[in-house]
């Protein structure tokens, strides 16, 4: 965890983030047959040098993500990623088809787009919400990769902070164990850290 | 040069190949492009100025109207996949069925708020080449085990009648030189002339029934090897099993 984020500041960022997942869940349960829950995240603060080591990187195996960019009064990126398995499975759980271990296709790219961006909308309107300034976005777009490469550019600069949110997904008899990371600069986040304390978050 | 670079991009918009639709907050429609035209059958002049809601009955419902909300508040963009919506747009195909679409809808800024225009893709026929992808996908894979097991069962039966070969030869061994033994005793007998032919006949006879069952012996290699080698006389399975 970082020593320049107080206590206070991380509970903060656990609230929004709560309330962003808390939307989610709702959201995708409505859109879906399936009932699906979303575990309590774990929440943390890391920088990006450090992210090699850290358990979001999947020791380098390749991944599944969709990714939103963002600029404007803060900038950064989102991310909801899961190991290539995993997106597969979770796709499968979600629209009741049968796991047969296929890789990825287009269609099933296509519905973890949507998947992704409910759960990136999620955690980035609760911040919107409080920030109530102008953010601009890019369409979620599907990559994959390592996560080292999926946010390559933005490791560049050191002094660039991964928030990570570990979360698992529980769909009817499966667990997909999944990562909503948002990158973003050091004053980026204090932006937001000092808005919701302005707002009496 | 705003004014032309803005035309130009409505004229982007116009003739891309992707339903585009434009909307204020109010669902009241600003802009219909001629892919949308073509696809719905609703004319520019009959959506200009009209709620998009009440062409287009699917986008009052719930889990479309909670999302499409925060558009006009700026948040990031929607996308509507088809696997969860199949379509948002009415836009039949020639046989009846509707177009398949995979919908993005994104905020644009103007001076009192964000519109939301909806980008459409048609992916009917891209749907329809996955599916059949896959579902040769999963012949190829079931032929696949059903092959797998078919080999392993072919497996089995050649090595039963390798074993059925190696033991009938053996059998086979056995009599033919035992015939050849006595022949020879009964050649070198009767070269010395002290052979007995009442004894002769009955070992001739003997050596008769021999040669007959050899003769059977190698008849039912023979139909093994006809049929294939995948069956063995059952009096060899059982002789095999012992």
């Amino acid at each position: 965890m970082l020593e320049e984020i107080p206590e206070y500041g991380m509970d903060i960022l656990r609230e929004l983030i709560n309330i962003g997942i808390g939307r989610t869940a709702g959201t995708l349960n409505e859109l879906t047959r399936a009932r699906i829950i979303l575990e309590v995240p774990v929440v943390e603060v890391i920088r990006m040098k450090e992210l090699g080591s850290h358990s979001a990187s999947f020791d380098g195996a390749l991944s599944s993500a969709v990714r939103i960019n963002f600029d404007g009064f803060i900038s950064g990126s989102t991310a909801l990623i899961f190991d290539k398995a995993g997106a597969a499975a979770l796709i499968y759980a979600i629209t009741g088809e049968e796991y047969d271990k296929h890789d990825m296709d287009v269609m099933m790219e296509e519905t973890l787009k949507e998947v992704g961006n409910i759960c990136i909308n999620g955690i980035m309107g609760s911040i919107g919400n409080i920030l109530q300034e102008r953010i601009n976005y890019t369409p979620p777009r599907y990559e994959e990769g390592t996560v080292h490469s999926l946010f390559q550019r933005n490791a560049i600069d050191e002094q660039m902070l991964a928030v990570i949110v570990n979360t698992r997904f529980l769909v009817s008899e499966i667990q997909v164990n999944g990562y909503i990371m948002m990158v973003l600069e050091i004053s980026s986040l204090e932006k937001i850290l000092t808005r919701t304390i302005e707002s009496g978050g | 040069m705003t004014q032309i670079l803005g035309n130009a991009i409505w004229n982007v918009l116009e003739y891309l190949p992707v339903g585009v639709c434009i909307t204020d907050s109010d669902y009241s429609v600003h802009f219909w492009n001629s892919c949308m035209e073509q696809w719905t059958g609703k004319k520019r002049d009959e959506m200009i100025g009209t709620d998009l809601r009440g062409h287009f009955s699917r986008i009052n419902k719930t889990p479309f109207q909670d999302r499409l909300k925060s558009i006009f508040t700026g948040s990031p963009p929607v996308v509507f996949s088809s696997q969860f919506h199949t379509y948002i747009f009415d836009a039949p195909l020639a046989d009846g069925s509707m177009r398949r679409q995979q919908t993005t809808v994104l905020p644009l800024e103007h001076q009192a708020g964000y519109y939301a225009m909806f980008v459409c893709e048609d992916v009917t026929n891209l749907t329809t080449e996955i599916q059949a992808c896959r579902e040769m996908k999963n012949t190829a894979l079931l032929e696949l085990e059903a092959r797998k097991k078919a080999e392993y069962g072919l497996l089995v039966a050649n090595e039963d009648v390798l074993a059925y070969i190696a033991e009938a030869t053996v059998r086979l061994k056995t009599p033919v030189s035992m015939i050849e033994g006595i022949l020879r005793e009964m050649l070198s007998e009767a070269e010395k002339g002290d052979c007995n032919p009442e004894e002769m006949k009955a070992i001739i006879k003997v050596q008769i029934q021999v040669a007959a069952s050899v003769v059977e012996n190698l008849r039912e290699l023979n139909d093994a090897i006809v049929t294939g080698m995948t069956e063995i006389p059952a009096a060899y399975r059982s002789m095999n099993q012992q």
